[in-house]
């Protein structure tokens, strides 16, 4: 605020508000305006205006108001004359939309600035103020461009004044004129969408067009394009801007034949009645072209990976202007991509022949249409050496070998062999079957086998290929068996042959492998070996054949020899080497056997008695013959090689209940002719089923100790002397003799029941038995366990004489039993009767029936 | 006897660390400068006049927003930025395009860009089948999807130039 001497030393002011207004009491020291009280009005707009024009194209508006007066200072009501004022006024027309303000559609300003005397109208021309009262403001305002819409005028006054210092006065106030309405006709506004674009040249440039269209609008708008420089051509033209595209298309224009140049692009758009342009740059450049190379579809820097790195394939793929291209190698030969002819802007060639870690750059040249080169492209290969094949090496151990080879091991039936794999280049490995894991190398033991495996190693290789290696595990049994010849010595007379039986017996379990047989040596060897001939060889499981060798004696002289047999021979299944005698004797009949008996035995038995004949010697042969007649023989029961015996026996057991006759025969070896003996016989034998009897006799004689006497002695039965006078109370002995008469062993035999009857006899014990061979106590049972065929066993017990009363006269008897029983046989055993009194009287011997 | 005095080593010294340290300051000073400087190494203007028709032509780095482009404009990963430049005329358009490859196929990057305006308030002139270029507008503002093989047939070269109307 800009402080006069005038106010600053002369005037005094006083400020009153009356109303709207503002009363100021002015009191000037001066006395140079003498006016003590004055009305200003800073700022007051009274009425605001507005009128379009008939074709509203045009806006006149006005303000009716004071911008800022103090009428002590300038009676005359010339508001904003004086320095000491300052005054804005704001001008705008609004848009209104919904009642509600939208913006101002036009906006100016006028003001009156302190120590001027002048209004400033800046960007307002056209507007003028009144200098006259009262004060106000008009203009002209061109609403051509304005859309249809609802419009109001407004305008704002600000004041303020200095003159009153210290006390400024400052007002501000608005008013509107009432709204009105600018009605146009529907139409469209055009704009292009490219402002600028720069393209090489041969290109097709797209241009997006649209127009905003009023509401209502539903012209077609055609767009057509002219160009500066000329050239440029929109092609199809025109193009059409209608409801069904929105009102939105593209212009296209191709740039094939435009030199390259900046070029201004106009699209004049227009709907019959209105036309609209827009500008686009377009830029058309001398680039004409680039070139693609690649390798495999690759820019590079590739490694192609054999197996298929050796070869690949290039491709060179133009954009822009490209008329052809050239090949050429900046690194590598390749003869598939060399030469100087000139090639297509585009294509693929095949590259053969690569080397593993090599390292390839293709490269090509092109040129333009017009013969320009353009920047060249290159791509680098550089070609992986292959990986190696993948290794793989199953190996096995078994009791064939010590270590690991590649197979067949062989194991024994029912136990394991060992596995040992390696591979290389392999990222894992299986083995079937079982259960190995994924491991690359290593080593196992299979399963206990039972039959023959094969194994196999799967590797999977680095490269993605796989190798395998296979073992086979046979399963052998435990070679063992038994090899048995029959018969071990043999004696033939010359021209005779002497059959052997070769045998394989008790193999182990799982052993099954064919025994062959064989004749090691022959000693001595005036036997040829050409006169041994082993049929039915092998000998195959289940063994339950022989092998048999004939020994021919033919022209082979007297005398003994000794012959090794051998099974497997050169093999390790268990070889075995038996030997066998045979004599060879001369081809006479011996003289028979003489003092031929038969006798017969216990039971089923027969016992054969002879001596050899005049001459008999080792090379004698006795064979022993039975009949049931005397006139059928059949085939000799019984063969026994003459030892230097005086005489020979033999026991023909097993026999059944009847009669039997027998003879010996005499002959050289197996093979000689026989004599035989005369006729031995009839013998009658019985059965030897096992047969439990027992006996029970008193042991004669009386007293604290058993009396001598022969344990089961024979008979099994003695008559008692009767009429023994005994004492009471003294003791007496009784032997129970069980006896085995069979050959065949009973079990479980035992002496129960014992009865002493009479009610003569107590205190009965078991004294001994032979051999210990019962127990027991009281009067039993007794225990005698199992009895052999023919076996007896002699059980002693005592008892004691008790005095029955009566005279001594009276006889008495023995009368004792007892059952014996076994686990098939029971019987009752009974003494014999014995009389006998007690006291000194001596009865008459009365044999009684018990 | 004689004195050595130390003070002239000392001062010596004294200026040495000084001046590396200032040696050090302004190394310092230019890296930040440089740094700061280097995003908009890339940007360029080209001023483009004829008669009335005027335009500015700004290259912007790749990763600049684009005046009316939206802030998350699906860029897949191995999209690369071929062209990004704003053009503003005297008639008050401002034309914002971005070029760029795709590893998407023509019809994945239409579909992907066109489903994206679609969801941002823009809306296609015409309907039915995707094809390449599509128009959209909003408001007063129009855009434009150009989309187009590439070398490859796997991959797609897009366009997408969206024009405001200041006026």
């Amino acid at each position: 605020m800009k402080i006069t001497k005038r106010f600053f030393f002369q005037t005094f002011l006083s400020i009153f508000i009356v109303g709207g207004g503002l009363v100021v009491v002015n009191q000037f020291t001066d006395n140079v305006i003498p006016t003590a009280q004055a009305n200003f009005y800073p700022a007051e707009i009274y009425n605001t205006s507005s009128t379009l024009s008939a074709d509203q194209n045009t806006l006149n508006i006005r303000t009716d108001g004071y911008g800022a007066c103090l009428n002590t200072i300038d009676p005359n009501n010339f508001c904003a004359r004086t320095e000491y004022v300052d005054i804005s006024v704001n001008f705008d027309i609004q848009r209104i939309v919904n009642n509600v303000y939208a913006g101002d559609q036009w906006s100016g300003y006028a003001y009156y600035p302190e120590q001027t005397t002048r209004w400033s109208f800046p960007g307002l021309p056209g507007m003028s103020p009144e200098q006259v009262s009262p004060a106000g403001f008009t203009g002209v305002i061109d609403t051509s461009s304005w859309p249809t819409g609802l419009y109001r005028f407004c305008a704002t006054v600000e004041g303020s004044v200095t003159a009153l210092w210290p006390n400024d006065a400052y007002e501000r106030q608005s008013l509107c004129s009432p709204a009105f309405t600018i009605t146009r006709n529907e139409s469209f506004s055009f704009i292009c969408g490219i402002v600028s674009t720069t393209v090489p040249r041969g290109s097709v440039v797209q241009f997006p067009l649209s127009a905003s269209v009023t509401s209502g609008y539903n012209s077609e708008v055609s767009v057509s394009m002219s160009a500066t420089p000329t050239g440029p051509l929109m092609s199809p033209s025109p193009v059409l801007l209608n409801a069904s595209n929105s009102y939105q298309n593209i212009g296209l224009v191709n740039t094939a034949n435009l030199n390259p140049d900046s070029y201004l692009l106009t699209f004049m758009a227009t709907d019959g009645s209105t036309t609209q342009q827009c500008i686009s740059n377009l830029i058309v450049t001398d680039t004409t072209g680039s070139i693609d190379l690649r390798f495999n579809d690759s820019n590079g820097p590739t490694t192609p990976t054999p197996p298929n790195g050796s070869t690949g394939r290039l491709t060179w793929v133009p954009s822009g202007d490209v008329a052809s291209c050239i090949p050429s190698m900046v690194q590598g030969v390749s003869s598939d991509w060399t030469g100087t002819s000139p090639r297509p802007s585009s294509g693929t060639q095949n590259i053969t022949g690569l080397e593993q870690g090599t390292t390839y750059i293709f490269k090509i040249d092109c040129v333009t249409s017009s013969g320009s080169p353009i920047d060249p492209d290159q791509v680098e290969v550089t070609v992986g050496i292959a990986p190696e094949p993948p290794t793989a090496t199953l190996l096995c151990e078994g009791i064939n070998t010590k270590t690991p080879i590649p197979g067949p091991c062989d194991v024994i039936y029912g136990s394991f062999g060992v596995l040992t794999w390696s591979s290389e280049y392999t990222t894992e490995c299986q083995i079937t079957p079982g259960t190995w894991g994924s491991a690359t190398s290593g080593s196992g033991s299979t399963s206990n086998l039972t039959s023959n495996t094969t194994y196999t190693l799967t590797c999977e290789g680095t490269n993605g290929s796989t190798a395998t290696s296979s073992v086979q595990i046979n399963v052998v049994a435990n070679p063992d068996y038994e090899f048995t010849i029959i018969p071990t010595s043999d004696v033939k007379a010359q021209g005779q042959t002497s059959t052997v039986n070769l045998l394989v017996t008790n193999p182990t379990q799982g052993f099954n492998s064919p025994v062959v047989m064989s004749v090691m040596n022959v000693a001595p060897p005036s036997l040829p070996l050409s006169q041994i001939e082993i049929t039915q060889n092998p000998v195959n499981a289940p063994y339950n054949s022989s092998a048999i060798a004939e020994i021919d004696t033919t022209g082979v002289p007297v005398g003994n020899y000794v012959i090794i047999f051998r099974s497997n021979a050169g093999t390790t299944t268990d070889p075995k080497t038996r030997v066998m005698q045979l004599r060879v004797t001369g081809a006479s009949a011996p003289t028979a056997p003489v003092s031929v008996n038969a006798n017969a035995g216990a039971c089923s038995e027969i016992e054969v008695t002879w001596n050899p004949g005049v001459g008999h010697n080792s090379s004698i042969e006795y064979r022993v013959y039975r009949s049931i007649n005397g006139t059928d023989w059949g085939s000799p029961i019984h063969t026994v090689q003459n030892n230097g015996q005086a005489s020979y026996t033999f026991n023909d057991v097993g026999l059944n209940a009847g009669t039997y006759y027998y003879r010996v025969s005499a002959s050289v070896g197996s093979g000689g002719a026989p004599s035989y003996s005369s006729t031995a016989g009839p013998v009658i034998v019985t059965s030897c089923a096992p047969s439990l009897e027992g006996s029970y006799k008193r042991v004669l004689g009386s007293g604290a100790s058993v009396p001598s006497h022969s344990s089961c002695g024979s008979p099994n039965s003695i008559p008692l002397p009767n009429g023994n006078v005994y004492v009471s109370g003294q003791t007496v002995f009784f032997e129970i003799c069980v006896r085995n008469s069979g050959n065949e062993s009973l079990s479980n035999v035992l002496v129960t029941e014992l009865y002493t009857g009479d009610q003569n006899l107590e205190n009965v014990q078991l004294v001994r038995s032979s051999g210990s061979c019962a127990t027991g106590s009281g009067s039993g049972p007794y225990t005698v366990g199992n009895l052999a065929g023919g076996g007896v066993c002699s059980l002693v017990v005592s008892a004691r004489i008790s005095n029955p009363g009566g005279p001594a006269s009276t006889l008495h008897r023995f009368v004792n039993f007892a059952n014996i029983s076994s686990s098939t046989i029971s019987r009752a055993v009974n003494t014999l009767p014995e009389v006998f009194s007690i006291g000194a009287g001596i009865p008459d011997r009365v044999e009684t029936t018990p | 006897m004689k004195t050595q005095s130390k003070l002239p080593g000392s001062i010596s010294k004294m200026f040495l660390g000084i001046f590396f340290i200032l040696i050090i300051i302004i190394a310092l000073v230019t890296v930040y400068f440089y740094l700061r400087k280097a995003p908009d190494m890339n940007n360029s203007v080209t001023e483009i006049s004829s008669g009335e028709f005027s335009a500015e032509v700004k290259k912007l780095g790749s990763a600049e927003i684009l005046s009316g482009f939206p802030e998350d404009l699906p860029m897949q990963d191995g999209s690369e930025v071929l062209d990004n430049y704003e053009a503003t005329s005297n008639d008050g358009r401002i034309q914002s395009t971005k070029l760029f490859k795709s590893p998407q196929t023509t019809a994945q990057a239409l579909q992907t860009y066109t489903n994206f305006f679609t969801g941002k308030g823009w809306v296609r002139n015409v309907g039915g089948s995707l094809t390449s270029p599509i128009l959209m507008r909003r408001a007063d503002d129009t855009l434009m999807i150009s989309v187009s093989s590439g070398i490859d047939s796997s991959e797609a070269i897009v366009e997408i130039t969206l024009t405001q109307n200041q006026y």
